[in-house]
């Protein structure tokens, strides 16, 4: 898609971006999207004053929404029984799920 | 019941029911019954529940009297609470409020449900929630919105607004809910309560249906803080099934609040100038200064601090949990997860779309829109990328402010509870409404609702005390001094 310059969409984006969220959406929702996402997109603009030697003084800096100890040992644990696993599934064949024969 | 049983609407707490059960003073039965009456009485009124059945609570009773019998330690032995309905629980429906999720049944608990069975406390029942917990007023839910029990003409806040409202209207003494962007803080304030969003990684989200990943955090709703401290010593500390779950070591902050003389001598407190900007409303800005004169009486220094980043966070917030929505919301697609269309299909991908169409409400398909249109290509450094540019920005002013203070003060939201339907249609204005919370997830950092007041309509108002990083037991213990200091809790409650 084409880099934008005035923080707003047009129908053909929302289409373009609603078909890459595989959501199939009506006339109406897609005006309305259009609508509601400009708006949104419109107040993001302020985004635009933070210039790149803004990322803060020190990259090195550590917050606590980041995680803290991401390397840990392999453990094999105990994973979950076919027929729990397969509570959900509207329909089944055996140990496996069942879906619709679908070719594209 | 004995002489002196605590089961008296909006009198017993948590901490209370457990140690009377501990001690055979009170059976969990006479629990269990006083609170499936109100429940039956008030739930339906208030449209706080999306589960609730007599015979799993029955069935819970039961083993947890076996276990009282063989003495086993339960610091929640008997206490009934509410679970929002996006945490699994392996005998109940987990459907996050959407018909996409109408029929699944987890076939676990929740990291936190397994902690809270083990401490003896008694799963009640699901509470009802903005739709995959995407709102701040719990009125995008497939079940129909929550009504906020001080007024059932207004919204309960959102999107944890079912636990809230159960708890305000004493449906059970204490709730769980999650907060991505506030959702524990700002229905904790419009219902009256208070509501605990720990630091990041302290409660593990494993079993919690995800939204934002970065943002997401489980956190307990009561009506007093002990009762609050009870419930985040259970169901805090390390889980290695959640990569970002820290190593902690266990707390008893509840014991420790229990002993505790309110001081606050040489505790330097900030108010945040940037959330008591205009837009604010009256009642609330003078509520929120007269709980800082409260303060300042029990030994804070009470200052003035400047985030300025903050005027990114809407828009930063709104970015990075869409962004990380869209992609975890990936997964109900009709085949590994979700809804599946009945409609005749062409395609794998119709047969995607048309399920995803069917299945999630307006507000969740909007913001699923507005995160992919934020991660796709030849947008994503205008929007994704300045965002989290915007996020280290607001985490770094944050910690500097939090240098200058122990604690920071501000308003939990610039309104008190609004009227249903007044914003729902304007999905801007309603995410302007969470200015005051999201800097926090932004940051990682634990934050309080604590309540301090009410407008001129009997409404709560609710000030938020934000935290360092793992300052959960000074956070608790400042809210603990006020509110022994100040007792509001104990002044008004709904009149159901």
């Amino acid at each position: 898609m084409a880099e934008t310059t005035d923080f707003s969409v047009d129908e053909s984006t929302v289409a373009k971006v609603a078909d890459l969220a595989n959501l199939q959406l009506s006339a109406a929702e897609l005006i309305g999207f259009q609508t509601q996402l400009t708006r949104i997109l419109r107040y993001a603009v302020d985004l635009r004053d933070l210039k790149a030697e803004q990322k803060t003084a020190d990259q090195t800096e550590r917050f606590a929404f980041e995680s803290q100890e991401l390397e840990r040992e392999d453990q094999c644990l105990a994973s979950l029984p076919p027929e729990l696993a397969l509570g959900n599934a509207t329909k089944t064949e055996g140990t496996a799920f069942s879906v619709p024969r679908v070719i594209d | 019941m004995t002489q002196n049983s605590p089961l008296q609407p909006y009198q017993a707490s948590a901490l209370k029911i457990s140690s009377m059960v501990r001690s055979g003073d009170l059976a969990v039965s006479e629990v269990v019954a006083f609170y499936l009456n109100r429940t039956k009485q008030i739930a339906d009124r208030i449209n706080s529940h999306t589960y609730h059945q007599v015979k799993s609570v029955e069935i819970q009773t039961r083993e947890l009297e076996k276990r009282l019998l063989a003495r086993e330690h339960l610091p929640m032995a008997g206490v009934p609470i509410l679970v929002k309905d996006n945490i699994c629980t392996r005998d109940m429906p987990t459907t996050c409020a959407s018909k996409m999720l109408e029929n699944f049944r987890p076939p676990f608990d929740a990291h936190v449900v397994a902690r809270l069975r083990h401490a003896g406390a008694i799963i009640f029942g699901k509470t009802n929630l903005d739709e995959f917990a995407m709102g701040s007023s719990s009125e995008n839910s497939s079940f129909g919105p929550t009504l906020n029990p001080w007024d059932l003409t207004r919204v309960p806040g959102g999107s944890s607004g079912g636990s809230a409202a159960a708890v305000a209207a004493d449906l059970a003494p204490v709730a769980l809910g999650s907060d991505t962007g506030g959702s524990i803080r700002q229905p904790a304030a419009f219902c009256g309560i208070y509501g605990l969003k720990p630091t990041y990684g302290t409660v593990s989200r494993f079993g919690l249906v995800s939204y934002a990943s970065s943002l997401d955090q489980i956190g307990p709703f009561a009506r007093d803080i002990c009762d609050l401290a009870l419930v985040h010593d259970v169901i805090s500390g390390h889980d290695p099934r959640d990569s970002t779950s820290r190593v902690l070591d266990s707390t008893n902050v509840c014991e420790e609040l229990i002993r505790y003389e309110p001081n606050l001598n040489g505790t330097k407190i900030g108010l945040i100038k940037e959330l008591f900007a205009t837009g604010l409303d009256t009642s609330i800005n003078a509520a929120i200064q007269e709980a800082a004169d409260a303060l300042r009486k029990l030994g804070a220094e009470i200052r003035e601090v400047s985030i300025p980043s903050l005027k990114y966070s809407v828009s930063s917030y709104y970015l990075i949990a869409t962004a990380e929505a869209s992609a975890n919301l990936a997964r109900y697609d009709g085949i590994r997860y979700g809804h599946r269309t009945q409609e005749p299909v062409t395609s794998l991908k119709d047969l995607y779309k048309k399920s995803r169409q069917e299945g999630f409400g307006r507000e969740v398909k909007q913001r699923i829109m507005l995160g992919t249109f934020a991660l796709s290509s030849g947008y994503y450094d205008a929007y994704y990328g300045k965002a989290t540019q915007a996020r280290r920005l607001i985490a770094h002013e944050f910690n500097k402010a939090l240098e200058e203070a122990d604690f920071l003060l501000s308003p939990v939201a610039p309104t008190t509870a609004f009227r249903l339907g007044e914003k729902i249609n304007d999905p801007l204005t309603m995410y302007l409404g969470d200015i005051c919370t999201l800097g926090v997830n932004l940051a990682g950092l634990p934050a309080l609702s604590v309540p301090c007041g009410w407008d001129k309509s009997n409404l709560p108002i609710g000030m938020q005390i934000i935290g360092r990083p793992l300052s959960e037991k000074n956070l608790l213990t400042t809210a603990r001094a006020y509110e022994r200091s100040v007792g509001l809790h104990l002044q008004r409650q709904p009149s159901l």
